[in-house]
């Protein structure tokens, strides 16, 4: 009788449909999200501010690369002081043997390539962190000092910026390297901004000068 | 209209051959991932080595990273069989989702380490997990290849193949937009500043093509007009094939000039889904032809 027919073919039909429409849904929701997240500032997407974040969380993305690029290179720095005697101070230029490597060792420089990443990669972010920090401090109402702010990043005693964490470690590895007993000295860190010459002026003996981008404390 | 669409979302994908290919050479890249930078996984992941990372793991909360820290070897060699596995289409998408997993794991485990190109593979994976990537490439592929897919396993691959083609025209589009907003872009010189970073500079011609303004300003403009007509002219039945080409020698020149490997291989291995399975047949067949030689029948599924 037809008011008993087998219910089963029905139910697998609507639970299929039920996949079919979650699936799209999933899709239709996961790229309208993923359209508004690369997108810039705008008013659509700080209405969505806390989903973004969300989604970020999972599905983090950037793609402008080199939009735009540094205008510098970095040298980096690493001075030893010894805790006996402050005279004697080493100073070793941790940049270019690094940068060295990644050519030497082509086109198969994935070591040199790993240290590159992960040493200036944290110069960048101490970097912006700090930036990030002094601009969010201004905006506050400057309740604290730069130099408060600084301190607390860059020093090397107590910080707990990762950044800070990783060049304090790449520092044992160099003084590993050199002969140099790292408890018995003091680490600074010292990084460089070394501006490339503006286009015009590509041509003229005059260079830049180096600025501080940053010096532990 | 409406039927054409359903019809496209629910018949069998007609990018069937490149998706196993692309599975496939996923695999291969993960692999050589792993294989170049075995030495120094320990430098990157381990206890002794320089990521200062603890807690537990972003989004993976049963993850301690000191854990990650002390396994990573053997977490390696994991995802290594898995790889394996993967390129086989043994365990089908559930190893394509470990994968996936794995993959993330070590991603969050050192942000320092990652690039775009790691940023897009973890994206491919993702989508990939849901596609029916198996008809070609794979164990007891044939006779996949005889059965009918179900509705649903025809939608999911069409939406993972559209996710995985989106995806890119996505970045090609954000970057160029990016670009023309920055000033060095928008005034043809940043090819001068890219071509001068030290980090970057992977031949002595890089000083001599930063320094030559014809050069600098056809790299500059020329990779912004690339990036920008890309996601509306790669499926253009002319365009393409000379857009197409201009993307690999792009890709190549900043594999060479920049330093920046896998990426750029990732980048030109997308190119092969502006392809169909009847045009890869239908160049199979030409190249029978051409060289006259005794290969096997053509078994690229039509549709």
């Amino acid at each position: 009788m037809m008011l008993f027919r087998d219910p089963l073919p029905v139910l697998g039909k609507v639970f299929r449909s039920f996949l079919i429409l979650s699936a799209l849904s999933v899709f239709a929701i996961y790229w309208f999200l993923t359209l508004l997240y690369v997108t810039p500032n705008n008013p659509i997407r700080i209405d969505f501010d806390t989903e973004l974040l969300t989604f970020g969380s999972l599905f983090y993305q950037r793609w402008s690369f080199f939009a735009p690029p540094p205008r510098y290179n970095i040298g980096l720095y690493y001075t030893f002081t010894d805790k006996a005697d402050p005279s004697l101070v080493r100073v070793f230029d941790v940049s270019s043997p690094i940068l060295n490597s990644k050519k030497r060792t082509l086109p198969y420089n994935e070591g040199a390539e790993l240290v590159d990443y992960m040493i200036f990669g944290s110069v960048d972010s101490l970097s912006q962190s700090i930036r990030s920090a002094l601009r969010l401090n201004k905006y506050q109402g400057l309740p604290r000092t730069d130099e408060e702010i600084i301190r607390e990043i860059l020093s090397f005693e107590t910080s707990v910026h990762p950044s800070v964490v990783l060049l304090k470690r790449y520092g044992e590895i160099v003084a590993a390297k050199n002969g140099i007993e790292f408890e018995d000295h003091y680490l600074t860190v010292t990084a460089t901004k070394n501006p490339l010459p503006r286009f015009s002026k590509r041509n003229s003996p005059d260079r830049p000068e180096p600025e501080l981008l940053f010096r532990s404390l | 209209m409406l039927k054409k669409t359903h019809s496209m979302l629910f018949s069998a994908s007609n990018r069937q051959f490149y998706l196993s290919a692309f599975r496939v050479y996923l695999a291969c890249h993960v692999l050589l991932k792993i294989a170049l930078v075995m030495p120094y996984y320990d430098f990157a992941f381990g206890i002794e080595g320089l990521n200062p990372a603890s807690g537990s793991l972003p989004i993976f909360f049963f993850f301690d990273q000191e854990i990650i820290r002390e396994q990573c070897f053997s977490i390696i060699a994991l995802l290594s069989v898995l790889c394996v596995l993967m390129a086989f289409g043994v365990g089908k998408n559930a190893v394509v989702f470990l994968v996936f997993l794995l993959v993330e794991v070590l991603q969050r485990s050192n942000g320092f380490i990652l690039n775009g190109g790691d940023n897009l593979l973890k994206f491919n994976l993702l989508y990939l997990s849901v596609c029916d990537s198996f008809s070609y490439l794979s164990t007891g592929s044939a006779q996949r290849r005889r059965s009918k897919e179900s509705r649903l396993s025809n939608l999911l691959t069409n939406l993972g193949v559209a996710s995985i083609i989106l995806h890119l025209l996505l970045v090609y589009f954000v970057s160029a937009v990016s670009k023309i907003h920055s000033d060095v872009w928008f005034n043809g010189i940043a090819v001068y500043y890219i071509m001068n970073l030290d980090r970057f500079s992977g031949s002595a011609l890089n000083s001599i093509i930063g320094q030559n303004e014809y050069l600098v300003t056809i790299g500059t403009y020329g990779t912004i007009l690339l990036e920008l007509v890309f996601p509306f002219a790669a499926f253009h039945r002319t365009l393409r094939f000379p857009l197409l080409f201009m993307g690999i020698l792009l890709h190549l020149s900043i594999f060479y000039f920049m330093m920046i490997h896998e990426f750029q291989l990732l980048f030109i291995a997308h190119y092969g889904f502006f392809f169909s399975d009847q045009e890869y047949r239908s160049a199979y067949c030409k190249l029978r032809e051409v060289f006259r030689v005794v290969l096997p029948e053509g078994h690229v599924h039509n549709h």
